[in-house]
């Protein structure tokens, strides 16, 4: 069927999705395009491409804000590419004819992994920032090593979230049985934690694509079956044509809140990962 | 029974059972946004964001059931 079978072809022992790759490049240089015309000249009235990308900014940023505080800008670039991507090419496969790159697995799990690593790096990052704000700038070699090791600890430290809290709260001989034990199935949980979300994030807007483009090609296929001129054709054509028109309405929907979660997803774990413990 | 035809089988019931949990949820989830809006009208735009990041999570589910549907056609010969 055409909307789950893809054009692969061998190079060099790895199977290709030819058009996932041909399409995702297209839309790339679609987007990269769009940009350059938007940032051509500023313009203090914004018209044209760029009150488009300020509005998606704005609402983007008003998010943020609420979700992270007033640094929050740093984070858009990053989402806001996300989020244009994956609605751009959301939006493809609503032209007949044309395969929308999201409902390969391989490119959701490529912006999944993305997003995976980002909100890791600014978790990292944000938590040598607060070392450093705390105790100020190491001076020598041996300080130095001491100011790596501790950031890293800092960070990943968050493996074993609820432990401290429980230390504190658990009293008598109970608290020197339990903890220790708690605190390795704190570790496993949060580490399987982070990998269901690169799982969930990718096979959610695959299977959402997937189903949709799917239920789509499936409508129209039933146009060729009862392509005939007789009574029963008359009848059911039209209802065919508007059932898929109905669908590519849903669809439209769709795929602009998918973009939506997925970008807001992202914000939100990059919000858990460089928020500061009080 | 031949095994392609129990896969068909499977693959329906799998999609059919997961559609009515979502269902159910996502009801329940909408309804009780509209009520929260009906009280308090200007609080919607936060309600609305976080109705649409819950229904998303709630849709997932079916989606899983819609993946796993198509990996069980998978062996249909």
């Amino acid at each position: 069927m055409h909307a789950i079978e893809f054009y692969t072809k061998e190079i060099l022992g790895f199977k290709l999705h030819l058009d996932t790759l041909l399409y995702s490049w297209g839309l790339i240089l679609f987007l990269i395009f769009l940009s350059w015309l938007a940032s051509k000249k500023f313009k203090i009235i914004p018209l044209g491409f760029q009150g488009v990308f300020e509005i998606i900014y704005d609402y983007l940023n008003n998010l943020a804000e609420g979700m992270i505080g007033k640094d929050s800008k740093e984070y858009i670039p990053l989402v806001m590419t996300i989020f244009l991507f994956v609605l751009v090419s959301n939006w493809l496969g609503l032209i007949p004819g044309f395969i929308p790159p999201t409902r390969d697995i391989n490119t959701t799990l490529a912006l999944a992994i993305v997003s995976f690593l980002s909100f890791n790096y600014f978790g990292i990052k944000s938590s040598y920032l607060i070392l450093a704000h705390h105790q100020g700038k190491p001076k020598g070699l041996k300080n130095f090593l001491i100011f790596i090791i501790k950031g890293f600890w800092k960070w990943f430290s968050h493996f074993f979230q609820p432990t401290p809290a429980l230390w504190n709260s658990l009293e008598g001989v109970l608290k020197y049985l339990m903890v220790p034990f708690l605190c390795l199935l704190f570790f496993i949980l949060n580490i399987i934690e982070e990998f269901a979300r690169v799982i969930s994030l990718s096979i959610r807007l695959m299977g959402n694509i997937m189903g949709e483009h799917l239920a789509v090609s499936i409508l129209l296929g039933l146009l060729f079956m009862v392509a005939k001129l007789d009574f029963v054709s008359a009848v059911t054509t039209p209802i065919i044509w508007a059932s898929s028109a109905f669908v590519m309405i849903i669809g439209a929907l769709t795929g602009f809140i998918q973009a939506l979660i997925f970008a807001v997803l992202t914000l939100s774990y990059i919000a858990h990962a460089v928020a500061e413990e009080h | 029974m031949e095994a392609s035809v129990m896969a068909l089988i499977s693959a329906a019931i799998a999609i059919g059972l997961g559609t009515i949990g979502t269902g159910l949820g996502q009801g329940n989830a909408i309804s009780k946004a509209m009520e929260a809006i009906g009280r308090n009208p200007e609080a919607s735009s936060t309600i609305r964001t976080t109705l649409l990041i819950g229904l998303a999570f709630i849709e997932s589910l079916c989606i899983y059931a819609l993946v796993i549907s198509f990996m069980i056609m998978g062996h249909v010969k």
